[in-house]
């Protein structure tokens, strides 16, 4: 037995980073107390003694770190006609925290440290139509 | 902390399809409890706290489990911590007690993931994970965990085969316990052959897909000798947290929130030297690599080292793990394994465990929620 489970999109006050998915840019948020930089985005800063203060957008350079990754066999039902398929975290550059995305590689290429770049499918408006190449 | 008393366990078989409703099985695992005290009945128990981890046909189970019991009209909740649920039952049913606000509390941990293929049971499992991000990507808890070891890897040099030294020693544990899932002797080139499910971690690194129950009663320290005359005392607890996401983290090749966690549990319980004043643990080792990298958070042995540290966890080592077989071999119904691992150190402790570490006095119970986004650590003494 399945079901369907629907419901509606919620990007709530980080809508810009999905709209800029679609642009083909990525953004970030920047706390203005810390200075720290969130990508994936956060609206409000969780950094101690910041109290929640609100973020503001900047534009990101698409490049970054790769800092680990994995090779799936098995993976949830909307993706499985994907596999195997390989997700990697990557740390974009000036950023404090990494994003978790899809690799388009040879998995025997892939070394941790290794520096990488942010492409975008065309449509993309989802975490799932962004991956990441070797340079 | 000792003024907390564990004074029976009780656990069914863990396996994949038993025939036998959620409530069902938790009737079976408190009637194992009950057979083992002196007289103590249902009755006696003034609160009910209950764990289980998927809320995907049936909602609000542990009202299902409560009625079956003939609880009401008794206090009674339910815990939720993901994986770590059972164990954050067990904090919550020890502050009760030192607190006064109960007096003899019933802790029961089920799951039904038989219910599921195993592939729906991964995905239900998943959606644990961010929704808008990780999930989306299509990661699931295997991948998580198997970056995790990844970093691991690169920055210590470890090998497919250093893991899957400790499947095999939890596997091979197994077959020691007649209530344990996993039933067949395999060695490393076995693990080695499975079948990929994220790298490094293959169907054979992985724990089981079970069904299951576990019980424990605590009372408080006054009361406990009129239930059983062997009753373990809590002596140290701790409970730290990380970031849900593997990208929020500081570090992503251990787990600080189980350093932060064991530290709480040995500062309250007068732990110094784990390896030398601890006798026997059981780790949650939902993936083998979590167990290795345990090692190291836990302070048994120092960051890096955990290979190192492997031989010294088979029975007749230093500071045996998982005599039970873990969630590899024992079997990983969520909401029962971490009673079940206190429940394994509380038959250490009382010499009556099929797997027995001699001379048993000081067990260690550690447990995950999430990708260890909540850590748990406890002490249990005689």
């Amino acid at each position: 037995m399945a079901f369907l489970l629907e419901y509606s999109d919620d990007w709530g006050m980080i809508a810009p980073f999905f709209q800029g998915l679609r642009e083909k840019r990525l953004y970030g948020t920047r706390c203005p107390e810390c200075e720290k930089v969130y990508c994936p985005p956060r609206a409000h800063c969780p950094s101690q003694g910041c109290r929640l203060a609100e973020t503001e957008w900047i534009e990101l350079e698409p490049m970054g770190v790769l800092e680990s990754y994995t090779l799936l066999g098995l993976s949830t039902q909307e993706h499985l006609d994907d596999l195997p398929l390989i997700l990697g975290l990557i740390r974009v550059d000036e950023c404090s925290t990494r994003l978790m995305m899809r690799l388009e590689v040879d998995f025997d290429d892939l070394v941790c440290g290794a520096r990488v770049e942010v492409k975008f499918r065309e449509g993309a408006c989802r975490m799932r139509d962004i991956y990441a190449v070797l340079v | 902390m000792r003024d907390v008393a564990l004074v029976a366990a009780g656990m069914t078989n863990f396996d994949y399809r038993i025939n036998k409703r959620a409530e069902e099985l938790v009737s079976e695992a408190l009637l194992n409890a009950l057979e083992s005290t002196k007289g103590l009945v249902l009755d006696d128990i003034d609160t009910l706290v209950t764990s289980y981890f998927i809320d995907a046909r049936q909602v609000a189970e542990e009202w299902i489990i409560q009625d079956y019991l003939g609880h009401r009209p008794k206090a009674a909740f339910r815990v939720e911590n993901g994986g770590g649920s059972g164990a954050s039952a067990l904090y919550a049913a020890c502050s009760l007690i030192k607190s006064g606000l109960s007096e003899t509390v019933l802790v029961a941990g089920w799951e039904k993931m038989s219910l599921y293929r195993s592939r729906m049971a991964n995905e239900l499992i998943a959606r644990g994970l961010d929704i808008d991000f990780d999930f989306d990507v299509g990661a699931i808890y295997t991948a998580c965990y198997g970056m995790m070891a990844v970093r691991h890897m690169y920055l210590y040099g470890e090998r497919e085969e250093d893991f899957a030294r400790i499947a095999v020693k939890n596997r091979n544990n197994a077959l020691k316990n007649p209530k344990g899932q996993w039933k067949k002797r395999i060695t490393v080139d076995d693990v080695l052959e499975s079948r990929l499910i994220a790298y490094p971690l293959k169907v054979l690194d992985c724990s089981l897909i079970s069904d299951g129950a576990a019980v424990l009663i605590l009372s408080s320290r006054e009361r406990a000798k009129e239930i059983t005359d062997d009753p373990v005392f809590v002596e140290g607890l701790g409970i730290a947290t990380d970031t849900m996401r593997l990208g929020d983290r500081v570090e992503i090749e251990n787990f600080p929130a189980c350093r932060s966690a064991s530290r709480k549990a040995y500062r309250m319980a007068g732990v110094e030297n784990p390896v030398s004043e601890i006798d026997c643990a059981e780790i949650y080792d939902s993936f083998d690599t979590v167990e290795l990298q345990s090692y190291e958070d836990l302070g048994f042995t120092d960051k890096g080292k955990g290979v190192q540290f492997i031989e010294e966890t088979e029975i007749g080592g230093r500071l045996p793990v998982n005599m039970s077989g873990g969630l590899e071999g024992m079997g990983h119904p969520i909401g029962a394994s971490p009673v079940a691992e206190v429940a394994e150190i509380f038959w250490q402790l009382r010499g009556e465990s099929c797997n027995q570490v001699d001379g048993a006095a000081r067990g260690l119970v550690h447990s995950h929620g999430g990708v260890g986004t909540a850590v748990f650590v406890g002490i249990f003494g005689r």
